[in-house]
């Protein structure tokens, strides 16, 4: 059965770890207790949340013993964090499994997630994780959103034009030409022929 | 553009003045409904665009409770470089006034509703509806508005839905710009259709240049027209000829043409004047002459025959008068002897009638016989006509000769009018000559033989015309010289001036095959960018697209339906677009989300496409997220995956947001605490009021250190147990 998944447990864990890293979380060492060291889990800490990954090698050792991880994070956080501390709302339980769900048990995926009485749960299986970066869509809630997209988007629509025409067959340059003279708000064409001219050889 | 504060004065529910300090990198607004939360979201929203769209009437923007029956916001915003803009706005019921402080320095209208496009939003001044372009924009990503939560996904067709976004993205630029190419082109074409029409004209020009060349005179010799000598004789001919010209020009100068042709016009107008006046002189010659021969009646004479002829007919009157008495007295004799006749016959008649034996008067005895004899001798007496015969003779025979005398004597006094009416002409006539000759200026003088002085002026008349006539003819010649002459210059001149024109010709030629490129280029690109508004807005949602598959991935509200993908389509030279959720791992999808999605799910989508919109979207008219109570009806999953997504949004956006339930405010406050140097602003609407709502504002204390495991602080810091 083990074989038939794709991604192992360890790298599950070691994937989450390093993506929570990335992102500008913080790995907290601290002694932790017997409970904590039997399964495989990781803590990580940011400005705004205390995380937990754990990873069960199967569902069913998800679906038994998620329970007792949110019972050992709360605690933990207590050990911390005092109840007035706006922080000691900000537990967040990843549990991640490679093992698939039956049918039968989808239902007790949505169960643990609307349980909310304690701290947020993240919970993905081997139906949503098929990569490694199929983890990092399970921890989106905890990652910063991604600025490198927002910049790419805010480029002028004019100032794509030209690349964009050149793929159906327009002379970039030309084009550039085209929108420079229209923001200057020059002679458009007569920008574009004494450019044309002036490189007869480059523009057909 | 982030908002620091605004000031609100009879606005919606702020009947009376009340100031908000915004300055922060999240404001969170409490309060149950009715007390304002919206309408301060109303108030940035008016403040910058001077319209609520979901408000009908104008007029429900002044509070019913507003002292000065207006509306007036002041809206204060930062710049990237700390720059201060004061958006300033009322409205009285009729006329909104806008006015901006920009740095100090006050705009008012005309020019502070384009200078705040110019700030917040210059795109919309590319559009034909500038406010609605900017509302749009608005509500598109930065002021999710309560009620319109879900209105994209929804509400909004696949049209609206694209040309909204085609709006928020600056696609309207690639139709303007496609415009504005569109009429560069037009005038292109109307400067390129001068230029060919120029092009004709300079076509022309060259052919009618050779046409001038090929009727010019070639072929002639400068010898040929080297007519100096000829020149100055001419002219000194003419000059003695009575020509008046001024200074003689040389045969080369210019006006040497004009000259000559000014001297031969005078000299037709010469000859004509000596020819003429030869004319006159030789009539009158020829007047004069066939007087010569004509005789002149003696009028003294004819006056003396007439007086005879007057005597003799009145010496026949007179005799006439003579006769016709006479011939009376004859005539009454002769009546009286008839009388006297007639009587005696009577009486003989009467006494034969009563003869008898005795008289009958003295009744004496009578010899009857001859008395009878007598009677009857009486009776048949016969008349004496032979005196009257001869005075009526008389009188005939006279009266004919009275006749003669009277038909002699008329005819010499026709003889003597006659004669007398052709004296008179004759003196007229040398009346008339005498003028003539005056006119003619010919001096005469008794001693003066007319006829001679008058045949030698005409042979001098005639011997000047003729002069002219060869003079002019020479003159002829010598324009016909000059013109040679000018020909060759011009010659030389044409065949410059073709050169030059044929060379600008084809410049026309190159600049207009040139031309023709240009515009065969820009409707290469005109058709290119007929489709690239649609291209540009299918690009720019790839982006956003992962944006919002970010995003909503982060609130994760679907256990299977995970993916969000726009699905764009161009139908008919309009874009489409529709939201479709996906199931990534069973290849299951739906482009209608609303039949798939629960309530709450449907609001974390719509509150992801908006944030994906805010977040995507660089040039945004404030750098702001503002959420109008967006956690309605969100269950308790989405509610904290949102919630956790605002806290992500700050780090770009100054975020606003709000909810009516006060323990989601306490969430809210919890969640989006400061952490290091950042604010958050809490502004809770505690009651309201005729006034306007009551409130109460406060900062939330931030956290300085807020690691608390991981790195903890490494003062004051101990473990709990």
């Amino acid at each position: 059965m083990e074989n038939k998944f794709a991604v192992t447990a360890t790298e599950l864990l070691a994937y989450a770890s390093k993506t929570l890293e990335e992102h500008g979380y913080r790995r907290a060492d601290l002694d932790l207790n017997h409970n904590w060291r039997t399964v495989n889990a990781r803590l990580f800490e940011d400005d705004y949340a205390i995380v937990a990954i754990v990873v069960y090698e199967t569902w069913k050792d998800l679906s038994s013993n998620w329970a007792d991880a949110q019972a050992l994070l709360v605690e933990l956080i207590s050990r911390y964090i005092t109840s007035y501390d706006a922080k000691s709302w900000e537990g967040y339980l990843v549990l991640l499994t490679p093992s698939p769900v039956g049918k039968q048990d989808r239902s007790e995926i949505i169960r643990i997630r609307y349980d909310i009485s304690r701290v947020r749960k993240l919970i993905a299986t081997g139906d949503d994780i098929k990569t490694l970066e199929d983890v990092k869509q399970v921890l989106l809630p905890l990652l910063p959103l991604q600025v490198e997209t927002v910049e790419q988007v805010g480029e002028s629509v004019l100032a794509i034009l030209p690349n964009l025409l050149s793929k159906r067959g327009l002379p970039e340059q030309a084009i550039r030409v085209v929108v420079d003279a229209f923001l200057e708000q020059r002679p458009i064409v007569e920008s574009l022929h004494n450019y044309r001219t002036e490189n007869e050889n480059k523009v057909d | 553009m982030k908002i620091k504060s605004i000031e609100l004065t009879g606005f919606r529910g702020f009947a009376q003045k009340r100031t908000f300090d915004l300055d922060a990198d999240t404001v969170i607004i409490v309060g149950a409904n009715g007390r304002g939360k919206t309408s301060l979201f109303d108030g940035i929203f008016w403040a910058l665009t001077g319209k609520i769209p979901r408000l009908a009437d104008e007029n429900a923007i002044i509070s019913k409770y507003s002292e000065s029956g207006e509306a007036y916001v002041s809206l204060a915003l930062r710049g990237p470089s700390n720059d201060s803009c004061i958006v300033s706005r009322s409205f009285d019921g009729e006329k909104q006034r806008l006015r901006l402080q920009l740095n100090g320095d006050v705009i008012g209208e005309p020019f502070a509703t384009t200078r705040l496009f110019e700030i917040i939003w210059p795109e919309a001044l590319l559009t034909a509806n500038s406010v609605l372009s900017l509302t749009t924009a608005i509500t598109r990503s930065a002021y999710l508005q309560q009620d319109l939560v879900r209105q994209f996904i929804e509400a909004d067709t696949d049209k609206d839905r694209f040309e909204s976004v085609g709006e928020l993205v600056g696609a309207g630029r690639v139709t303007e710009l496609q415009l504005a190419l569109e009429r560069a082109r037009n005038a292109w074409t109307r400067a390129t259709t001068s230029s060919e029409k120029e092009r004709e004209q300079v076509r022309s020009r060259l052919l009618g240049l050779k046409d001038q060349l090929s009727r010019l005179a070639s072929g002639v010799s400068e010898a040929e027209v080297n007519i100096d000598a000829a020149w100055a004789e001419w002219w000194r001919k003419s000059l003695q000829l009575g020509i008046s010209i001024g200074q003689v020009p040389s045969p080369s100068s210019l006006e040497a043409p004009s000259k000559i042709n000014e001297a031969m016009k005078q000299f037709e107008v010469i000859r004509h004047s000596v020819e003429r006046k030869n004319d006159l002189l030789t009539e009158l010659l020829s007047e004069i002459e066939s007087r010569s021969t004509m005789t002149i009646p003696d009028e003294e004479v004819l006056r003396k025959a007439l007086d005879k002829a007057d005597k003799e007919l009145q010496i026949v009157r007179e005799q006439l008068a003579e006769a016709e008495s006479q011939a009376a007295e004859e005539r009454q004799r002769k009546v009286e002897l008839r009388e006297a006749r007639e009587e005696l016959r009577a009486m003989a008649q009467l006494a034969l009638r009563h003869l008898g034996a005795e008289c009958p008067v003295c009744g004496q005895e009578h010899d009857r016989l001859r008395t009878r004899q007598r009677l009857e001798e009486l009776i048949g007496a016969p008349a004496d006509e032979s005196e009257e015969l001869l005075g009526h003779q008389r009188v005939m025979e006279l009266a004919s000769v009275l006749k003669d005398r009277e038909k002699a004597r008329a005819a010499a006094d026709k003889e003597l009018q006659k004669a007398m009416k052709l004296i008179r002409e004759y003196h007229q006539w040398l009346e008339d000559r005498d003028r003539r000759l005056k006119e003619l200026q010919i001096e005469t003088s008794p001693s003066t033989d007319i006829t001679t002085s008058l045949k030698s002026l005409s042979r001098s008349l005639r011997k000047t015309a003729d002069d002219i006539r060869i003079q002019q003819k020479r003159g002829e010649e010598l324009a016909l010289t000059l013109a040679r002459a000018s020909e060759l210059a011009r010659r030389a001149e044409v065949e410059n001036q073709i050169k030059a024109t044929e060379k600008e010709f084809e410049d026309f030629e190159k600049s207009l095959q040139s031309r023709y490129i240009t515009s065969e280029l820009v409707g290469r690109i005109l058709d290119g960018l007929r489709d690239a508004a649609y291209f540009v807005v299918e690009e720019q949602l790839r982006h956003i697209e992962s944006l919002v598959q970010h995003i909503y991935a982060t609130i994760d509200p679907h256990p299977s339906f995970r993916a969000v993908r726009f699905l764009t389509s161009f139908y008919r030279g309009r874009g489409l677009l529709d939201t479709e959720i996906k199931d990534p791992f069973r290849h299951v999808s739906s482009n209608s989300p609303q039949s798939v999605l629960s309530s709450s799910q449907m609001n974390a989508l719509a509150v992801s496409v908006f944030l994906a919109f805010n977040l995507g979207v660089k040039s945004l008219p404030i750098q702001a997220a503002m959420l109008d109570d967006p956690l309605q009806s969100l269950d308790d999953v989405n509610l904290l995956g949102l919630i956790d997504l605002l806290r992500r949004v700050r780090d770009k956006r100054q975020l606003f947001v709000s909810t009516h339930d006060t323990r989601f405010g306490k969430l809210l406050e919890r969640k989006l605490r400061p952490v290091r140097n950042q604010r958050t602003v809490v502004v809770e609407f505690t009651g309201w009021d005729r006034e306007g709502p009551t409130i109460d504002c406060r900062e939330i204390k931030p956290d300085l250190e807020p690691l608390r495991i991981s790195n903890p602080p490494t003062t004051g810091y101990q473990k709990l147990d």
